[in-house]
């Protein structure tokens, strides 16, 4: 009996030893990343033009761009693979072609996105005529992200109690209605998980774009054009560090890692903090 | 929900369709990047009417994207392959000559090599600094670029001829990495283009008793040396053709090619 | 919980059946995609093979295109980073799920979560610069040699899979009914016992999911391995000797080979590779799980 409560004990610390370590290499990382890229951000860093050559200058329009893109690739890849992880998880009958999807999407995830990339450069930029565009670039991050999308999304509903479906039906009410009123809901939370995990990809993605988005910014500032080439911040970090002449380059790419986590955590608040907030007022109806 | 997205696709539709002239596309190296990007900068400045689009993606995906018409200037720091035909219908125009520069740690306390004793650093024949007149007992860690890449190949070309780098080696993607790197790992010596040359955070060997600097590379004493070169798929036209001129112009050749670390093609004569 | 308010009605059907059809089309053109994708890798990468032997690209221990392809080295060195990965990331992330499903306290864990999503945010390519301006340097001083290596990929590569290893597992943990939980409890068993015998087990799958899409990212992680492993075709005899994977080599060599040659198709042969070793695992993986799940 003793060494049932010494393992249990034992256990508990190891566990919360874990979380601690968890949590203190996210603050390393944060403050090794923040500590450095901090000191460099200032509304002028954010708002105003790069610069190639000499010192100063900021991220502006890469910043604008990455949310462009960002956008657009979920306009085109969330109806989609939203629409495709619902098929899977309510109305599919378990096939072999299903299986096969679900076995594809999970091995594409490990195919290094250059080669999506490549892929994009060829089917949208070459034979569709896209160009070096902020579109291309849009389309070609969808690719990327179609597969896990479609991944969450039926994850996310395969979570949802099968009573739900049952007792929805069982009133007279068609799928549809049980999809959107009984299984959405209560699965919400999950796809908006899954929409800031691909959201969070995406906006660190650089092999892609480089292939289709083009290393350069429109003259224009904010400029819609989707048919310009569109520079995005993890494509600008990549570029400063990688050939970067200016002077301040370090610093340039210190600021810009920075206002990516930034970025990154505004977006997670931005989505996923309504959700949760949702899900609690769905839970504490219950 | 649904309207709003309705309304978001038809206004992207909407934009896709107006207010838009062909631009001049510009692809390739990415060494060549600071180059291309300054040069679209300022000649949309002068040219307002005009748009550049600048990516990079590797020389061969410049060579190959012109070859088959799909953008109008490929940037490539190595030759289109002579005997493929894919390439055959190709213009090659230098646009600037980009020096290497021989970087080391700055706690190696050697100065100068020699040539035969770069070549045999880089084909791993010399494993310790010790062997070139270093007080210190310390293996020689090289790192350098990737097989395919258009730096490796001039060294190569260069310094070594016949002869193959080391396998025992680390490699590096990009010029800020190799400095990055170079400066980072006691013992390591690497090449970048000069251009990229931050004093401060490492050391820059002379050659044969020669410092890499445009000087010494235009009175040809300094031989390291790449050429840069854009291709377009015949001879250039329209805004192609003026952005093109606008590179090999004087005003840009000397305020930005020059300024920027590279050296300019007519201070190299035609050779 | 909404349920539907009305009863069905012909409108209801007519919506029923268009959206039907739109979850039908849009799976129809996901799977179009995804299978195009891989067509457009194995139509490229099997080519490679109309130059080469299949023998030597897979056991060949030499590469020095646009000679020789033996590829093995590769090989190796992705497999030997992706288990690194795993054997340090996993186990830590699977605590960490526990931990934040079961044991942490709710303010804790409202905390955590956010911030392991943060993890995510991160790009590959600023991980692979810190690892480049801190662990390199670390190694490369107390080893006098390059520092690169499968053990400074290993170690990254282990904090970056540890957002997917966490979230999904936890999500599996927490998706188990309280009911469970409740009985084991009833029945006087420790938090432990409970967590061990009664939680995990019925997690089981979610779990493996988890690690397996930890595997996936460890196994196709480019950018950052790219910066760490050292990028040399050799297979390493040390966890410290400079070597390479198959996605560091595809994307330094990709854009700088022509596209069709024999030493480009090699890369996309690689990324098949890639795809297939990893459905291999999957499999496997799943094969297991549908074991153990049966017998429970």
């Amino acid at each position: 009996m003793d060494s049932r409560r010494v393992i249990d004990g034992l256990s508990t610390v190891l566990l919360w030893a874990a979380g601690f370590f968890i949590m203190g290499l996210l603050v390393f990382f944060l403050a090794y990343i923040l500590g450095q890229g901090l000191p460099v951000l200032s509304l002028e860093f954010i708002l105003s033009p790069s610069k190639e050559f000499e010192a100063g200058g900021g991220v502006g329009p890469q910043l604008f761009n990455t949310f462009y893109i960002l956008f657009l690739s979920l306009l085109f890849s969330v109806p989609v693979g939203v629409g495709a992880g619902v098929y899977l998880a309510e109305y599919a009958r378990p096939s072999r072609l299903t299986n096969l999807i679900r076995l594809s999407t999970e091995c594409l995830a490990t195919v290094p996105s250059i080669v999506i990339g490549l892929f994009g450069l060829i089917i949208l930029v070459n034979i569709m005529g896209l160009g070096f565009t902020i579109l291309g670039g849009a389309a070609a991050l969808a690719l990327l992200n179609l597969p896990v999308l479609v991944r969450v999304t039926e994850e996310s509903l395969r979570a949802v109690p099968q009573t739900y479906r049952e007792a929805s039906l069982a009133l007279g009410a068609t799928r549809w209605q049980t999809v959107r009123r009984a299984v959405l809901p209560p699965a919400l939370l999950g796809l908006v998980t899954g929409l800031t995990l691909v959201s969070g990809r995406a906006i660190g993605e650089a092999a892609v774009l480089i292939y289709t988005a083009g290393v350069s910014v429109s003259r224009h500032f904010p400029d819609l054009n989707p048919f310009v080439a569109g520079e995005t911040l993890s494509v600008h970090l990549w570029y400063v560090r990688a050939e970067g002449l200016r002077p301040d380059a370090d610093e340039i790419a210190a600021g810009t890692a920075a206002l990516l986590i930034l970025v990154v955590l505004a977006f997670n608040l931005l989505i996923g903090v309504p959700a949760r907030i949702y899900q609690r007022r769905l839970l504490g109806k219950h | 929900m649904r309207k709003i997205l309705i309304v978001l696709i038809g206004v992207v539709l909407l934009l896709t369709t107006g207010c838009w002239d062909k631009p001049v596309t510009a692809v390739g190296s990415t060494a060549m990047l600071p180059l291309v990007k300054m040069a679209a900068d300022q000649f949309m400045t002068a040219h307002p009417e005009i748009t550049v689009n600048v990516s990079g993606g590797g020389s061969f995906t410049g060579l190959s994207q012109v070859a088959s018409g799909y953008v109008d200037i490929g940037n490539s720091d190595v030759p289109a392959p002579a005997d493929d035909p894919v390439y055959a219908g190709l213009v090659e125009h230098v646009v600037a000559f980009a020096p290497f520069a021989i970087v080391v740690h700055p706690g190696v306390d050697v100065g100068d090599l020699s040539h035969d004793q770069l070549v045999g650093i880089l084909t791993g024949e010399i494993t310790n600094w010790r062997e070139v007149g270093s007080a210190f007992d310390r293996q020689i860690n090289l790192i350098h670029r990737p097989p395919s890449s258009g730096s490796r190949k001039v060294v190569r070309e260069i310094l070594l001829g016949e002869k193959d780098f080391t396998l025992n080696a680390a490699v590096m993607n990009s010029n800020g990495e190799v400095l990055q790197t170079v400066s980072a790992i006691p013992g390591a010596i690497g090449y970048v283009d000069y251009a990229y040359l931050r004093k401060g955070a490492v050391k820059a060997l002379k050659y044969d008793g020669y410092e890499c600097s445009p000087e010494n590379v235009i009175a040809g004493v300094y031989p390291i040396v790449a050429r840069v070169r854009m291709y377009t798929r015949g001879e250039p036209r329209g805004d192609v053709k003026a952005f093109i001129d606008y590179i090999l112009s004087a005003e840009f050749q000397y305020d930005f090619v020059e300024e920027m670390g590279f050296v300019p093609v007519a201070g190299m004569g035609t050779n | 919980m909404s349920l539907p308010g009305r009863l069905s009605n012909k409108k209801e059907y007519a919506l029923d059946r268009f959206f039907g059809y739109v979850f039908v089309v849009s799976a129809v053109l996901v799977s179009l995609v995804i299978f195009s994708i891989i067509v457009f890798v194995a139509k490229q990468g099997l080519q490679t093979f109309g130059d080469i032997g299949f023998l030597e690209f897979h056991l060949g221990t030499d590469w020095d295109p646009p000679y020789r392809f033996g590829a093995l080295p590769f090989i190796l060195g992705s497999l030997g980073v992706t288990f690194l990965a795993v054997v340090l990331g996993a186990p830590l992330g699977l605590a960490g799920a526990i931990f934040m499903a079961k044991i942490a306290p709710p303010r804790v864990r409202e905390l955590m979560r956010p911030a392991t999503d943060l993890f995510v945010g991160i790009p590959s390519v600023v991980y692979g610069w810190v690892g480049l301006t801190i662990l390199v340097p670390f190694v490369a001083e107390r080893t006098g040699g390059f520092g690169f290596g499968l053990l400074v990929a290993g170690v990254l590569l282990a904090v970056m899979i540890l957002p997917t290893v966490i979230s999904i597992s936890e999500d599996a943990l927490r998706a188990v009914p309280r009911r469970l939980e409740m009985a084991s409890y009833a029945l006087g068993a420790t938090r432990w016992q409970t967590i061990f015998r009664v939680l995990i087990p019925a997690a089981l799958p979610g779990l493996v999911t988890a690690v397996i899409l930890g595997m996936a990212r460890a196994i196709g992680e480019t950018m950052a391995v790219a910066m760490l492993i050292g990028n040399v075709p050799q297979i390493a005899k040390s966890l410290l000797e400079p070597t390479s994977t198959l996605t560091a080599e595809i994307i330094l060599n990709m854009g700088q080979t022509p596209f069709g040659s024999t030493w480009n198709n090699a890369l996309f042969y690689m990324a098949l590779t890639l795809l297939l070793v990893s459905m291999f695992l999957i499999i496997l993986i799943r094969f297991v799980v549908q074991r153990r799940t049966y017998d429970g």
